[in-house]
């Protein structure tokens, strides 16, 4: 372990640390952060909700028949699972640039890999939740005389959606962390934000950088474990229905 | 002195009294039967007699110890107490031999030779004497069921605790189960058997205890309990399984 | 393509892929170390230590490893302690790590029922006996998968370690664009490095998710 450790109770450290945090009563650099946040959080919202609609579309393409569509499928799901979300966003925002033209900002790169691979989760979530709605299920429907599409309808499709949500939440709470990459592809974020405010304040409060990663860092908890109680209000509400 | 005594037990969950004020013996040797409808507090009362359950109030006598509320060895009091359940329960990662054997090698430290030869002269009386090294995925639930009661007979206890272990057998497989209870209480065993099986209580009991809302309500021979009960809540309860109203 | 420089910058990737191994791996030992801890903590419900567990569990699962790094590297030499990059990146990715393996583990722990408990006890078994004999082995052959994901999860996490002046093979990749824009070249071989490091672990997963339903579905 490094030497500097009981450095962190001496009184020097202490000072450090509340100097650090005045930096936030300088100027608007509170609201900076916040604001490199929400950009954070657009990327983040707009992806999601992208991979809501094609992620429910391509879970349904994943329980027809036809073995060649569902081999394609599961090519695509394993390729999105197995490669690293950074890698995806160097190949979209280097790659495509290179290699068909098209010049992606950092936004417009981040916001398509992660709809991808937000779609390809997405669809796999779904397809769990279609496969795993029991099969007397669909006698029952029979047994009383309902159409395929209206067993889908009425059945099935109510059974999907509810046991979908806690498990949607949990996968925007990943996206949301996922989204912090968006740094490495030049998108001014929350953290290069918070780069900016320790270069323009090396010399005034040098010790800030405690202040504003600690407080990046807990932004992003904020955000991160709303999402995650919600799941779980939602998910115990669900088991007791 | 009785074998097992239970006296003025008293067990509530939350603040449902599940069982009040029970009392009763049983002598060695014995095959006592507890009858009553679902709710009535039978298998609590097992599973406090095993220390699965804390008692609020009572005590529970074996062989002139007292047994009710021991926080510290327990485990080797289970070893004198053999419980089985009506799920069964064998330890799915292992074979039934080494199911068998855990309980005597590891909690009484028994040689391994000795317990393998107990184990396989009980698999060949239950009619399992070439199931030693199968795995509980490849048996039926009766011949899971007879394992388990392998099992518990293998720690050599003094009192057989039964709950309801047919009840979750297919028709034609609890025959072959209670025909291995019937022989252990002709062998001698002292047992506790709570079932829904009516005809084998009246043929295996020694005494019947019926029970109702947590206490016991009478407790006679089967002959009599079957043709012929003292109580009200008995005849009721009786008239469950007979259908005396006949469609032309 | 430009075959040729491909064949010039490959020892570049390899020596960059065995970094990313060599950190990857020390930081899935810890992981498991930490995560085996917690579980059983929080499994036992050990009165201090298990809420504290349980905080340290919701602090590390709703921050991004990216953020945790930025943190230990520029910030903490503020208040003196400073820390190599090399260090960062493994207190970082145990951080992680270790709340990962703890819900792996402990929902592994809770798969094995009451009963089967109820019944090592009924033949005399005492706690730890009931616990190393029936509870364990049933435990580790239901968590192997969800170990594999975790450990698939954490190679995948340590992409971002080239923010930390880490040579791995983002930095590789991202040097070679920079330095010598053969784009193409370097990003394939960055998804082929990749590739070949993480497809023997999905492969091994799977086929560990199926043997564990096939044991299970025959099981009581």
């Amino acid at each position: 372990m490094p030497k500097g450790g009981c450095a962190m109770l001496s009184s020097e450290a202490i000072d450090a640390i509340s100097k650090a945090f005045s930096v936030f009563f300088m100027g608007k650099n509170f609201i900076r952060l916040v604001m490199g946040l929400l950009v954070t959080i657009q990327i983040a919202a707009v992806s999601v909700l992208l991979s809501l609609f094609f992620g429910t579309l391509f879970g349904m393409l994943m329980t027809v028949k036809n073995r060649f569509i569902k081999a394609l499928c599961k090519i695509y799901l394993e390729f999105m699972r197995i490669m690293p979300q950074l890698v995806l966003l160097f190949m979209a925002y280097y790659g495509l640039t290179r290699t068909f033209g098209i010049s992606l900002s950092g936004e417009a790169a981040s916001v398509l890999v992660f709809t991808m691979w937000g779609t390809a989760e997405m669809g796999d979530l779904v397809r769990g939740a279609l496969q795993s709605v029991p099969a007397h299920q669909y006698d029952s429907g029979m047994a009383i005389g309902l159409t395929d599409k209206q067993i889908f309808r009425y059945i099935v499709l109510p059974q999907t959606l509810r046991r979908l949500v806690p498990l949607s939440m949990n996968l925007v709470t990943r996206m949301i962390k996922t989204t912090s990459l968006v740094v490495f592809v030049g998108v001014i974020e929350v953290v290069k934000i918070g780069q900016q405010i320790i270069e323009g304040n090396r010399l005034t409060v040098p010790t800030c950088s405690i202040a504003v990663y600690a407080v990046i860092f807990f932004m992003y908890f904020f955000v991160c474990w709303i999402f995650s109680l919600m799941a779980s209000v939602i998910e115990k509400r669900q088991k007791e229905a | 002195m009785a074998l097992l005594e239970i006296s003025h037990l008293k067990k509530n969950f939350d603040k449902n009294a599940v069982l009040k004020d029970v009392s009763f013996s049983v002598e060695k040797g014995e095959v006592v039967v507890i009858l009553g409808p679902s709710g009535c507090g039978k298998s609590t009362l097992l599973r406090c007699i095993n220390g699965l359950e804390s008692v609020q109030d009572g005590k529970i006598i074996l062989d002139g110890e007292v047994i009710s509320n021991r926080t510290k060895d327990m485990h080797l009091i289970r070893q004198k107490v053999g419980m089985v359940f009506q799920s069964y329960d064998l330890f799915p990662h292992m074979n039934v031999l080494d199911n068998i054997l855990l309980g005597p090698m590891k909690a009484q430290h028994r040689e391994r030779k000795e317990v393998v030869k107990e184990a396989e002269e009980w698999l060949a009386r239950v009619g399992l004497p070439d199931k030693k090294l199968a795995y509980p995925r490849q048996l039926s639930g009766g011949q899971k069921q007879r394992v388990a009661i392998v099992r518990a007979l293998c720690m050599n206890p003094e009192v057989m605790l039964f709950d309801e272990v047919t009840a979750a057998l297919d028709p034609e497989m609890v025959r072959e189960v209670l025909d291995v209870m019937m022989n252990l209480a002709n062998d001698g065993m002292t047992m506790l058997i709570v079932t829904h099986q009516m005809d084998f209580a009246r043929a295996i009991a020694d005494r019947i205890i019926f029970m109702d809302e947590g206490s016991i309500i009478e407790e006679t021979e089967p002959g009599q309990f079957f043709s012929n009960p003292k109580s009200e809540r008995g005849k009721k309860f009786l008239e469950n399984f007979t259908f005396r109203v006949y469609r032309k | 393509m430009d075959f040729e420089f491909i064949k010039q910058v490959i020892p570049l990737y390899i020596e960059a892929a065995g970094l990313t191994l060599h950190l990857a791996l020390i930081g899935i030992i810890l992981s498991f170390a930490v995560g085996l801890l917690c579980a059983l903590i929080r499994y036992y419900k050990v009165p201090v230590l298990s809420p504290i567990t349980g905080f340290y569990i919701e602090l590390s699962r709703n921050t991004p490893l990216l953020i945790q790094l930025f943190f230990l590297y520029f910030a903490l030499p503020n208040l003196g302690v400073k820390l190599s990059s090399f260090q960062c990146c493994i207190i970082g990715l145990t951080f992680l790590g270790g709340s990962y393996m703890e819900e792996t583990f402990r929902s592994a722990l809770e798969t094995v029922s009451r009963v089967q408990i109820e019944s090592g006890q009924c033949i005399g078994l005492s706690g730890l006996q009931v616990m190393r004999y029936v509870v364990l082995p049933q435990a580790v052959s239901v968590s192997i998968p969800g170990f594999c994901a975790n450990v698939m999860f954490l190679i995948k996490e340590t992409s971002v370690f080239s923010i930390v002046a880490v040579a791995d093979l983002m930095y590789v990749a991202k040097d070679l664009i920079g330095l010598y824009y053969k784009t193409d070249e370097a990003l394939w071989l960055l998804a082929i490095s990749y590739f070949i490091l993480l497809l023997p672990v999905s492969i091994i997963s799977g086929y560990a998710e199926r043997r564990l339903r096939y044991a299970q579905f025959g099981s009581n």
